[in-house]
Formats: C-alpha cells, structure tokens, sequence
C-alpha cells in the first residue's frame, strides 16, 4: 500500500506526461491537487519511490533557466502503475456504500 | 525584461542543505519555477516569496529519512546531534503553531529587544569597534605636545621636523592643517581640504588611484602647486574625467596641478569633509612654522616590532631634549601619543558607554521577560510534560525540547528584529550628532547579521533554559498524579516572581537613566548662552582680494549693502562664529600681571569683530564703552574682555585702562576699553570661558574668511535671498557657505545628548511595557491559580475591596521589591551617565522619586485587569470546578 502523499506524486507523474520533474510535479499537486506542498517534501517521496522501484529517472541537458543545471525526469515504472492502481482499487473498495462525501468513484 | 536572479542568500542555505544528490536538480527547479512565477504573476517579489517560502520548509525536510524497509546506514555522532537539532527545532515550530498568542508575545518581546540592539550595534560596529580603514591602522598614531597642565596641543612645524627627524620609532611621519580653497568658476565653492607634509599618504598607507603622490620636492614654498582629489569631488566637479591628471584647477585664483585622484574607497578619518589636498609647503624660517605655532596635527607610523610603549617613552626623551634646547618655546616638556583609533572614537566613547549599557540592559529584560513567559507557559503544560516523562523522556530531552522551542521564538525574533534594526539604524543616523565618525558606514551588513543571530541565540537559550531546569528539576513521576499543577508552582512562582521583579528593576534603571538625561537636556536649553540666538542669520564669506585693503573695503560694503536690505535690524561680521566648533584661541599676556614664562600665559578666545557685533549678537556691554567706526587702524588700539576671564586673571583691578598682548613678545600692546558679559563658545555647558574681542580693523591682517550676522526685525530665515542678493553683486567670485540659523547652531550643540536621551526614552519605553506585562502575565496566573480560594472567599462574604487589595497587595509587593533592586542598581549605573548630564546630579531625587512613581503607576494598571477578574469570580462555579 502506498502512502497518501506518494500516490498524489504518482499521479503527478502521470498526469506531466513525459516532462514530469520536481517542480512540474510539484505544480501539478498544487494546480489540480489543490494542496500546497513543499519542493522539499516532493523530492524526498521522489527519492522514496526511486529506492522502492516504482519510478525509474533519467537525467536531462543543462539549460540556461535552471542557471545551467540539469533537470532530473521521472516516468512511472511498470510496477509504480500497478501499486498506484492497486492503492486506488482498496481505496475504491473501502469507500463503496458509504455516505455520498466519502465515496471514491 | 528579466526579473532579479533568486534571493542569493537562500541559493547558499540551500546549497548547505540539500544532500548533494539532489543539489543540481532542486536549485535547477528552484530557479527554472522562479523565473515562472515572475513572469506570470509579472511581479518578481511573488516570485522571492515563493522561493524564500519554499527555502525555509526545505531547511526543515528530513532529507536524510531513509524508508524504513532499507537497513539504516551507520552515521556518525554530529550527524545524529544536528538531526537531533532539527527535530526539536521542528517540535519547537509545532509548538508555536499550537499556541499563537503566547508565541506572539514572545517573539515581539524578543523582537523589540533584539532589534534595538542590533540597529545599536550597526552604529557602534563601524565607528568604535572596527579599526579605521588603512593597512595595519594598529600601527598610527596622533602626536601632540603636551602643556604643563597636562592638556594636549597641537603643534609647530618645527617640533614637527625634530620629532620626525629623531625619533627612531616612526617608520614615517606627517603634519597636516586645514584648507579650505575657493574653487573658482560660475558657482564658486569653498571646499574643504587639508594641506599636508609630503608623506601624508604613504603614513596611512593610501595610493592613489589616478596619478601619483605628492613628492617631497613638492612641499617646499617655491615649487609649483599640486593638489590631489578625493574621488567624491573628482566625479562631482569634474565628470569623473580621466584626463583630468596634469590639468591645472583654479583656486582663488592661484592654478594647481593635479597630480592624483584617491580611490574611491578612501575614508578621509582625520578630516572628515576633506575632498583634497595640497603640500603644506613650509619652510623653516616662515613666522607661521615657529615653535610656538601650535596648528599643526601629526600622525605617525610607528615601525614594525615598536610598541607604543617604546615610541612614547622615546618621544619623551626627544621631548626633552628639544625643551631643553629652546625653554621658552614650551610650558613643559612632553609628548601625547595616542593610536588613531582612540583619537577617533574617544569623543563619542561616552555616549556609547551609555547607550551600550542601555543596550544591556534591555536585552536583559527582554531574556527575563521571555524566560517568565516560559516558565508560565511550562505551569500550564505540566501535564504535557508528565505524560512525556511516563512515556520514557528524559530530563535531558525535556530540557532540550524546551530550549529548542525558546531557540525557534528568538530567532523568529531575531528576524523581525532585523526589521526593527533596518528601520532603527535609519532613524538613528538620523538622529546622531554630525561629528560622529565614520556615519556613513553604519548600516545593517553582514556583521550586524551576524550579532543579531548570535544575539537571537543567546536570548533564546538562556529564555528558554530557565523555566527548563525548573520543569528538569521538579519531580515529574509525581506530576500524574497530583495532575500537574502543584509540582512546578513550588520551584516556578519563586522564580517567576524573581523573574519580574527583576524586569521592574531594569526598567527602572533604564527610565532613570532616560530621566536623568532630559533633565539635563532642559537644563541645557535653557542656559543662556549670553548671547540673542532668535532672529539671526549666519553665514561664512570668502573675500577673494589680493591684499588687506581689498578685503577690508569689501566686507565694508558687505555691511552697508546688507544693513539696507529692508528687515534687517543689525549687521555685524567676525572671524569666528559661537557655538559652531571654530576655535581661534590666542595667548593672553597681561601687563599687571605677567608670567614668568610668556608660554604660561592663559589663552582666551580672540575675536575679531566689526563695530556693530555686541549689539547684533546681543552681548551685553557690562561697563567701559563698545568698539567704535572711531577705532581704525591707525588709531590706539583697543579691546573688549568678557567679565569671568576679568576677574579670573586680574582679582579686584579695575580692567578697564589695562594693557594686554595677544600673540608672541613682538605684538602690540592693546588697551581693555570694555567689559563684556560671558558668552559660551565651545558648548552650552562651557562656563567661563575667556574671550577677547578686538576690532577686525585693528589685527595685524585683514581676515579673508568672516562670518557674516543679521539680526532680523522678524523672522531671520526669510531674509536669505535679500541678503544673498545684496552680497552677490559686490563681488560675484565670494562664495556663501555655513548658512544657518544661529538658534539652529545652539541646538546643534546638544545632539550628542539628544541622540543619548532618544535611545533611552525609546528603551525605556519598551522596559515599561515589558515590565508590565511581566506583571500582569503573573498577576493573572496567580489569580487563575487561586480561583478556587478567591471563590470561597467570595462566597464567605469578603469585601470587594478586601479581594482587591489581596491581588494588588502581590502585585505591589513584587513592584516593590523590583524598585528597590532597581533604586540600587540605577544609583550605581548612572554614574556612568555623568558626563552625559548637566545640571542634574547623578543621584538626582526628584529624577529617582518621579521614575518610581511612574513605575508605581504602571504596575497597578496591570495589576488592575485580573484584580478586576477575580471580584468577578462566580463561588458556585469555582467550587464546582476544583
């Protein structure tokens, strides 16, 4: 089972496409998430689920708007789609039949 | 456009933060966002916030939390310690969030305690604590010739040549003297500068930037004209041009050369409006290089591997030798040497004795009154703490989680602080008196940063570690189940108590110190300085003519243009203006009463004045007559002698009638034909000084340089541009410089006390309130604490005014004892205070009994609130809730 904060930057992920990194991700939360999170915070789940396996990096070029540093990207690993999956369907399940509010479709 | 780079200082904080491994990306993030969030909010400070925002939570991150399905690595033991730090720092930020108020409180006591400290010290730091701004400054020094009084003198450029040429201690040397040249031109200027011996410079060690040094050829009456600019006026007067080296400038008519220009960093200490200089060009016979020509400052470095010890006894030894040569060029032998930087600051070194104490003082209260806040705060989270301790806490971790959480409210303080220093030091320049050395320097820079973080740290570590031991301290197995409460009140109202009455006490230190000064600031303004300062208009003329006729015939029409400009009541010039820092004073040799040695002779103010003066100034005419159009030139020459210096030198002799000298054994007798009142030159609270007032007509050379004054009819100020427009036609080359309002000048005279005074009404002020809510914070506890007993009361039929007088009575009593430490304390500090004040002893009574009262007042006020809370104690409710 996945932690709360580490589906939302699985989902993160997701929902960037191919250009997902710590501040994309990190803006994605907070756009459609609509909860404020730290960069920190974003980079040490990422980190978390690089050591678990669930998501696989790659680094990119160094570009002059990062001062030229280079970017880290994160795509989901296979496995990283199922625990997502996985959490969501218990999460599903737990939910069914209770009042309207509480209700995950 | 592109918006400003991210906050550097939060780049470097993270970059020591962040583990390498996500170093590059999280500052790539961190700048790519930035840019961003500029651009689409299109206001760059959204975008500092953010980072600043997101800097902070990152310096809070575990980066080290590893998951828990991975074996831990080894770390090592400072490893474990700062992330021990950072978890209680990050308790300690839960903890505020929990309780605002109380964190509100303590952050704003710290706040205000560690601001005020920090903009001090951005004004002390530059001006007393750094040394001056050359290479190796430890090694310069000023040399004067000591009088027979011990006093300190300048001196003549011939003890000059023979100290520098004996001494084997000075690896250089030089002389130096005011100038003040005319830069002519549309707009002519009086610049100030300084004429010095050739190896000026390379004394302090300064280059200059442009060009080249002045050589030792070119101190010598004959050679051509050289002068070096400062930086400042090369760019304000000449566009910064950089063939401006070989050009020759025009100075009162006379070309210079310049030769160099001084890099801009150049701080001019020993001269602080000095914009350029010139080779004294002395020659040992000139009348003005005599011995007894005491004008000249000297500076000297002092060869490596020499103490100052060594060079002072040389110099005494050369001292010697030189007196011994020629016994009536000197009252005494004997040599001052005293290093640069003390020469510098010593002028001001008690008034930041005084406001340094202020600063102590204050900080004190602010630690006493966070520590109080503390340690009621611990009262009521004893449970807490009981639980903890139950769970396996140690008295260790207890003791650390509550410093930890003093520490994360006094840097929060401290950061605000920054705040009240930024806008402090802002105020306090000012507000400084103009002498100060070095204003220009004091801002809010890295040092400063840093005694406000070192300051934050040391406030919240001993705030916090106080209520600590007492909650390590107290027996916290018993604390469950006796539910708290009991076990800490034994070993914290004591404290507490001591607590406050302790901040009573600085506060009334610190209002006694601020009494005492504006009483002394009344006193002072309200001196009569002997003179009419409302209604007069000041100002300093340069007459440009060649010769003492020219000058003379100038300020002649100088006087009758500007007597008919409608408004103006009395004209009158002199060659020194009151109260405003000149001093030309003279040697005064009495015929009925010589001294032995013409170098004993007392030296008096002299004055050369314009008929007109004693009835523009508003000096009064004591007995004899006034200076006259009659006393010309060629007339018996004549003076004026204040009343104290009269009798000072001559007893119960008539003055009127005596003969006296001014100057070497070759200058004229003049006759006293006048007694006037005493004026105050040198400050307000100069009393009996010596002055001498002779006609302008009737010195042996016409003063190029006068001080021009007019008595309005109303209002000076208006004046100005009738009398500007007077003087300009007679000769548009005469420049106007110094104008001011004599009534200004005067007040000028107090800045220094002023200065002291503000910064203890503005401590005194937040001793107060911290001081009261000292009270009323334990006040308040104690009647909450006793809200059972005060119910029983109640419901027993004790009188409103007995359950008032139970609450106040702890309250007085507290205040009580806290005047009473504070009496003692204040009756020792103020004595540092004593050349600070005037006319106010340092033990002043009516001062101590005023402050004590005001004192009085306060503490019942906050003792009022929760007296008032306990008449409303409802019986039936205090007893159903014990």
């Amino acid at each position: 089972m996945l932690g709360e904060f580490e589906q939302l930057v699985l989902l993160a992920i997701l929902r960037g496409g191919t250009d997902a990194f710590g501040a994309a991700i990190q803006r994605e939360i907070e756009d459609h998430g609509g909860r404020k999170v730290s960069l920190g915070a974003v980079y040490t789940t990422l980190a978390r689920l690089e050591q678990k396996g669930l998501v696989e990096t790659w680094v990119g070029e160094p570009t002059a708007e990062r001062g030229g540093r280079r970017r880290r990207h994160y795509r989901l690993r296979a496995s990283g789609r199922r625990e997502l999956e996985h959490s969501l369907a218990t999460l599903r399940r737990m939910t069914r039949g209770l009042t309207p509010g509480l209700e995950v479709p | 456009m592109r918006p400003s780079a991210p906050p550097r200082l939060a780049v470097r904080l993270l970059h020591w933060r962040l583990p390498p491994e996500h170093r590059e990306f999280f500052l790539g993030d961190m700048e790519e966002r930035f840019y961003q969030i500029a651009s689409e909010q299109g206001d760059p400070r959204a975008a500092r916030r953010w980072y600043w925002r997101q800097t902070l939570l990152a310096l809070l991150t575990r980066w080290d939390r590893r998951s828990d399905w991975r074996p831990v690595p080894p770390r090592q033991e400072g490893d474990e310690l700062l992330t021990a730090f950072f978890s209680d720092l990050r308790a300690g930020l839960r903890q505020v969030r929990r309780m605002p108020l109380f964190a509100g409180l303590v952050i704003l006591t710290f706040a205000l305690g560690i601001g005020s400290s920090s903009a001090i010290f951005s004004v002390l730091h530059p001006i007393l604590l750094q040394q001056p701004p050359y290479p190796e400054p430890g090694r310069l020094a000023l040399v004067f010739e000591r009088e027979k009084d011990g006093a300190e003198s300048y001196i003549g450029y011939l003890t000059f040549l023979d100290l520098a040429r004996e001494s084997r201690s000075f690896s250089s040397a030089a002389a130096m003297s005011l100038w003040q040249p005319i830069l002519d031109g549309d707009e002519p200027e009086v610049l100030a500068g300084q004429r010095v011996t050739s190896g000026f410079f390379s004394t302090l060690g300064v280059r200059p930037a442009l060009g080249r040094d002045f050589s030792a050829l070119e101190d010598h009456a004959g050679a051509a004209r050289v002068v070096i600019l400062s930086h400042g006026l090369w760019q304000r007067r000449f566009g910064a041009d950089p063939g401006i080296l070989g050009r020759t400038i025009s100075f009162g008519g006379t070309g210079y050369q310049v030769i160099g220009v001084l890099p801009p960093g150049f701080e001019s200490l020993l001269s602080p409006a000095a914009q350029l200089w010139s080779p004294l060009r002395y020659e040992t016979g000139d009348s003005w290089a005599c011995r007894t020509c005491r004008h000249l400052r000297m500076i000297a470095r002092l060869r490596p591997g020499v103490s100052s010890v060594q060079a002072n006894d040389e110099l005494q030894r050369i001292s010697a030798a030189i007196v011994a040569e020629h016994p009536a060029d000197y009252s005494a032998p004997g040599i001052i040497l005293t290093s640069l930087h003390d020469y510098l600051t010593r002028k001001s070194r008690p008034l930041f004795l005084a406001v340094t104490g202020a600063v102590a003082l204050l900080l004190l209260l602010a630690c006493t009154n966070g520590a109080n806040l503390f340690l009621g705060r611990a009262v009521d989270r004893a449970q807490e703490f009981a639980i903890r301790a139950a769970l396996g806490a140690g008295r260790g971790s207890l003791i650390r989680q509550l410093t930890a959480e003093a520490l994360v409210l006094a840097l929060v303080g401290g950061g605000l602080g920054v705040l009240v220093a930024l806008g402090g030091v802002e105020l306090l320049a000012r507000l400084a008196p103009a002498n100060l050395p070095r204003l220009g320097q004091v801002r809010v820079n890295g040092a400063v940063l840093g005694f406000t973080l070192a300051i934050s740290g040391l406030v919240g570590f001993t705030a916090g570690l106080v209520p600590a031991l007492a909650v390590g301290r107290a027996n916290l197995a018993g604390l469950i189940r006796q539910g708290g409460r009991q076990v800490i009140r034994g070993g914290g109202s004591g404290l507490r108590r001591g607590l406050v009455a302790g901040g009573v006490a600085l506060a009334l230190m610190l209002l006694t110190g601020a009494g005492l000064l504006m009483r002394s600031l009344d006193r002072l303004l309200a001196v009569d300085p002997g003179f009419d300062p409302r209604n007069l208009l000041t100002m300093e003329l340069q007459a440009t003519g060649n010769d003492d006729a020219a000058v003379r015939r100038y300020y002649a029409g100088v006087l009758d243009a500007v007597g008919a400009v409608p408004g103006v009541s009395r004209v009158a010039l002199a060659n020194q203006l009151l109260l405003s820092g000149d001093f030309d004073a003279w040697g005064v040799h009495f015929e009925a009463r010589p001294a032995p040695n013409p170098a004993d002779d007392p030296s008096a103010f002299r004055f050369a004045v314009t008929p007109g003066f004693l009835s523009t100034m508003g000096i009064p005419l004591l007995s004899g007559r006034d200076l006259t159009e009659q006393d010309r030139e060629a007339a018996p020459h004549v003076a004026l002698i204040n009343q104290s210096f009269a009798r000072r030198v001559l007893g119960g002799l008539d003055p009127l009638g005596q003969r006296v000298r001014l100057g070497g054994p070759d200058a004229p007798w003049v006759t006293i034909v006048g007694v006037v009142g005493d004026v105050r030159h040198q400050g307000l609270d100069a009393e009996g000084e010596a002055q001498v007032y002779l006609p302008s007509s009737q010195t042996p050379w016409a003063y190029s340089r006068m001080i021009l004054l007019v008595r309005g009819t109303g209002r000076a100020a208006t004046l100005l541009p009738a009398v500007r427009g007077a003087i300009h036609p007679l000769d548009p080359g005469v420049p106007i410089s110094r104008v001011a309002m004599m009534a200004d000048l005067v007040k000028a005279t107090t800045a220094q006390r002023r200065f002291a005074l503000v910064v203890f009404e503005f401590f005194a002020v937040v001793a107060l309130l911290l001081a009261g809510a000292g009270l009323y914070g334990v006040i308040a506890a104690s009647v909450s604490e006793r809200t059972r007993e005060i119910g029983i009361r109640n419901a027993l039929g004790a009188s409103a005014g007995g359950i008032l007088a139970l609450v106040l009575r702890q309250g007085i009593g507290l205040t009580l004892t806290g005047v009473g430490f504070g009496l003692g304390g204040a009756l020792a500090l103020t004595r540092l205070l004593t050349s600070m004040l005037y006319g106010v002893s340092p033990t002043d009574p009516i001062t101590f009994l005023l402050v004590g009262a005001l004192l009085m007042g306060i503490a019942l006020l906050a003792c009022w609130l929760p007296a008032l809370r306990a008449l409303r104690v409802d019986p039936l409710e205090a007893l159903r809730e014990g």
